[in-house]
C-alpha cells in the first residue's frame, strides 16, 4: 500500500482505527467508505496521495467532495462518480459528503478489464480521471454491489477469498460501465499548448507502447520536438518522458504477468524486446525487482490439483 | 457450440428446457435461472418424473421448501428444505417424487459458461466430478446467502437494457460458483506459489478431458485446443504423470464407459454410440486394448456378482 494512502485515510475517516472502515485484501485491493458518518460527514483536507498503481472508483452519495487531481479542480456532487486512473496526484480538500470507494491495483483492474471487455476510454488512459453524474437509482445499485463487496472483504477465513472478491469487483464494474455507457461524461478541456501535447502523447503511447519505447519516436509521431514532450510530462506528471513511457509499459506488462497464462519469454517477445535477458533487466531497472519475483508474489494462484480419476 | 447429434439424452434435455422457455431469467445461452418461488411452475414440468436425463450442462438445485427424491447416477437421494445439490455435466439425473408444496430454484450453467468460469477463476473441473454430487444440507447462513444471491442475480438479469450485461452475468456466475465451492467445503487450498507453465498445460489438458472425453479421442484435438503441438502435450503429461496423452485419453474414455456399465446397465451398443464410436466392434477393440478385457468380459467379471 502507498505510504501516503496509509496516512491519508485515517484523516478522511475521522478515526484512529481506519481498519474498521478501510478493508484491505493482500494489498491488492481496498474498499473504504464513510457511510457511518451520516450525520456529520466532514472530510478534513489531508496530505497529497500519489497514486502510481491503483484505479480509484469513488461514488459520492450525499454532499459535495472537493478534489484536485493533477492540478485540475474537481467538484463532486451527490450521485457523482469519479474514476481515477493510475499515475495521478490527488489532493482532497475540505468536503462534506458520504461516499464509498474502491481502490484496485492496476494489474487486477487490467485483468478484469481484459477478461470482460471494457469501454474503450477506460483501459488505455492514464494520468487522468473520468467524471460522471448518475441517477440516484443507479447509485443505489452501486451501493448494494459495494456493500456485498465490503462484506466479503471482512470475511477473512474463507477459502477462495481472492476469487470471490474478484468476481465481486466484476459485478460492481459491470454496473459502473453500463451506467457510464448511457451517461454523458463531464468534460475537462484545456487550451494550454503543453496540456494538448501531453494528452496527444498519452494517446499515442497507448497505441504504440508494445513496440516503441523511445521518446524520439513519439516526438516524430506528434510532429513536435522531443523537448516539448519532456516539458509537458515534467509539468503534468512531474516525470521525464522516458520515465512516463517506461512506467506505462511496465504497467501493461504487469497485467499480463499477473494473468499467469504466458511465459516471461512470450511476454518479452510480445513487447518487442530483443531478448529475454534484456527484458528482465529492463523490468528490474524500472520496478526494482525481477519479473519472476513479481510473478511469485502476485500472479494469479492456481489451486492445487487433487485426484481426478473416478 | 456443436453438439454430437448421436447424443440423444443431451438433445432431449436441451430441447425440453430450451423450447418451453420456462426459465425465470437468463443471459443468452450462457446461464439460466429457474424457480417457482413466485409462480406455480412445478419441478415435474421441467423434468418429467421417472425419466432419466443425461445432463448436458452444469446445474445447481436447491430447495426452499418441500421434499424431493432424486436419482443421480443411479443413487437415490432425498432433498429437504435447505438441501442443495450440484449436478455436473454428463450425469444421469432423474426426478422420482416431488411433494406438492415444493419450492425450488436452480441455476443452469451452459458448458461454455462453466468452462469460462473455471478458466477465469483458475479452478479445476474435477471439483465437480459426478462422484461428488451428493445432496448437502446448507447452514442457515449459507442458505440465506444463496437465497439472497439468487434473488440479486435474478433481478440483475432482468435489466436487459444494461450494456455490459454479459460482464455482469459472467461475474455473477463466477461469484456463485465460488460460493458453491465454499459451501460444499471442497478442499481448495491455494498453493503458495505460482505454478509453472508446463504444469498449467497439464492441468488444462485434464480439464479438457473432463469435458470432451465422451466425443473426442485424438491427441491432436486436445493439442489444438491448447494451441500446442501433440508431441509437446505428450511430453508434458509424461513429465507430470508418467503417462502420455493418448494413455490419458484412453483411460478416461474407458473410465466413462465403465461408469455407464455400472450405473445404467445399458447395452454395449448404447455406450458405444454415446461415446461417439463409429461402430460397436471398434469400441470393443478400443476397450480391450486398454483394459485387456472385452466389454462383456469386464461386465461379467466386475458387475455380475450380485
Amino acid at each position: 500500500m502507498n505510504d501516503s494512502l496509509d496516512t491519508a485515510l485515517p484523516q478522511i475517516m475521522q478515526t484512529a482505527n481506519p481498519s474498521l472502515f478501510f478493508n484491505t485484501f493482500q494489498n491488492d485491493y481496498h474498499c473504504c467508505d464513510n457511510l457511518h458518518l451520516r450525520n456529520d460527514p466532514k472530510i478534513n483536507p489531508c496530505s497529497t496521495i500519489y497514486n502510481d498503481n491503483n484505479h480509484f472508483v469513488v461514488v459520492v452519495q450525499h454532499g459535495t467532495m472537493n478534489l484536485i487531481i493533477n492540478g485540475q479542480e474537481v467538484k463532486l456532487k451527490s450521485n457523482d462518480f469519479l474514476m481515477i486512473m493510475p499515475f495521478t496526484k490527488i489532493e482532497i480538500l475540505t468536503s462534506f459528503c458520504t461516499f464509498f470507494a474502491c481502490v484496485i491495483t492496476n494489474y487486477i483492474a487490467l485483468d478484469i478489464y481484459n477478461k470482460l471487455g471494457t469501454p474503450d476510454n477506460i483501459s488505455e488512459n492514464c494520468y487522468t480521471f473520468h467524471h460522471y453524474h448518475f441517477h440516484p437509482q443507479q447509485t443505489e445499485m452501486l451501493l448494494s454491489d459495494y456493500l456485498r463487496l465490503k462484506e466479503i472483504t471482512l470475511r477473512e477465513a474463507i477459502p477462495l477469498h481472492e476469487e470471490m472478491l474478484k468476481s465481486g469487483i466484476g459485478i460492481l464494474l459491470s454496473h459502473l460501465f453500463s451506467f457510464m455507457a448511457v451517461t454523458d461524461k463531464i468534460e475537462y478541456k484545456s487550451n494550454i499548448f503543453l496540456r494538448q501535447v501531453f494528452d496527444k502523447f498519452l494517446i499515442a503511447l497507448s497505441q504504440h507502447y508494445a513496440s516503441e519505447r523511445k521518446v524520439d519516436f513519439y516526438a516524430k509521431l506528434l510532429d513536435v520536438p522531443a523537448k516539448h514532450i519532456t516539458a509537458a510530462t515534467n509539468r503534468y506528471a512531474e516525470k521525464t518522458a522516458s520515465r512516463v513511457i517506461n512506467e506505462y509499459v511496465i504497467y501493461k506488462i504487469k497485467a499480463i504477468l499477473y494473468n499467469n497464462q504466458l511465459s516471461v519469454k512470450a511476454v518479452s517477445d510480445m513487447f518487442n524486446f530483443p531478448s529475454q535477458s534484456f527484458f528482465g533487466r529492463y523490468f528490474k531497472r524500472v520496478t526494482g525487482y525481477s519479473p519472476a519475483r513479481f510473478m511469485s508474489k502476485h500472479s494469479k494462484k492456481l489451486s492445487k490439483q487433487t485426484s481426478f480419476m473416478p | 457450440m456443436k453438439r454430437n447429434p448421436t447424443n440423444r439424452y443431451i438433445d432431449d434435455t436441451m430441447a425440453r428446457i430450451g423450447n418451453t422457455v420456462r426459465y425465470t431469467a437468463s443471459f443468452e445461452k450462457y446461464v439460466a435461472l429457474y424457480d417457482n418461488l413466485y409462480s406455480r411452475t412445478r419441478l415435474s414440468d421441467l423434468y418429467a418424473p421417472d425419466k432419466t436425463y443425461l445432463m448436458g450442462d452444469f446445474t445447481c438445485l436447491w430447495l426452499q421448501q418441500g421434499e424431493v427424491v432424486i436419482t443421480i447416477n443411479g443413487k437415490s437421494q432425498t432433498m429437504e428444505r435447505k438441501s442443495i445439490v450440484i449436478i455436473p455435466m454428463q450425469t444421469a439425473f432423474k426426478v422420482q417424487q416431488v411433494s406438492p408444496d415444493t419450492r425450488f430454484a436452480f441455476i443452469r450453467y451452459s458448458e461454455e459458461a462453466i468452462i469460462q468460469s473455471i478458466k477465469d477463476l483458475g479452478l479445476y473441473m474435477n471439483r465437480f466430478l459426478p462422484g461428488r454430487s451428493d445432496v448437502t444440507e446448507l447452514s442457515i447462513e449459507g442458505f440465506k446467502e444463496i437465497s439472497t444471491l439468487y434473488d440479486d442475480f435474478r433481478q440483475g438479469l432482468a435489466h436487459k437494457e444494461l450494456k455490459y450485461l454479459n460482464l455482469y452475468a459472467r461475474s455473477f456466475c463466477d461469484y456463485i460458483l465460488v460460493f458453491l465451492l465454499n459451501a460444499f467445503n471442497i478442499d481448495t487450498k491455494i498453493k503458495g506459489k505460482a505454478i509453472s507453465r508446463q504444469e498449467n498445460v497439464y492441468r488444462q489438458f485434464i480439464d479438457l478431458l473432463n469435458i470432451y472425453a465422451n466425443r473426442e479421442r485424438e491427441v491432436q484435438f486436445y493439442a489444438d485446443k491448447l494451441n500446442i503441438s501433440p508431441k509437446y502435450l505428450s511430453t508434458v503429461t509424461q513429465t507430470y504423470s508418467g503417462k502420455n496423452a493418448s494413455e490419458w485419453i484412453a483411460e478416461y474414455v474407458v473410465g466413462l464407459a465403465i461408469e455407464m456399465m455400472r450405473e445404467k446397465r445399458c447395452k454395449i451398443q448404447d455406450i458405444s454410440t454415446n461415446l461417439n464410436f463409429p461402430t460397436q466392434s471398434f469400441f470393443g477393440r478400443y476397450f480391450k486394448r486398454t483394459t485387456g478385457l472385452s466389454p462383456k468380459q469386464y461386465t461379467l467379471k466386475h458387475f455380475d456378482k450380485d
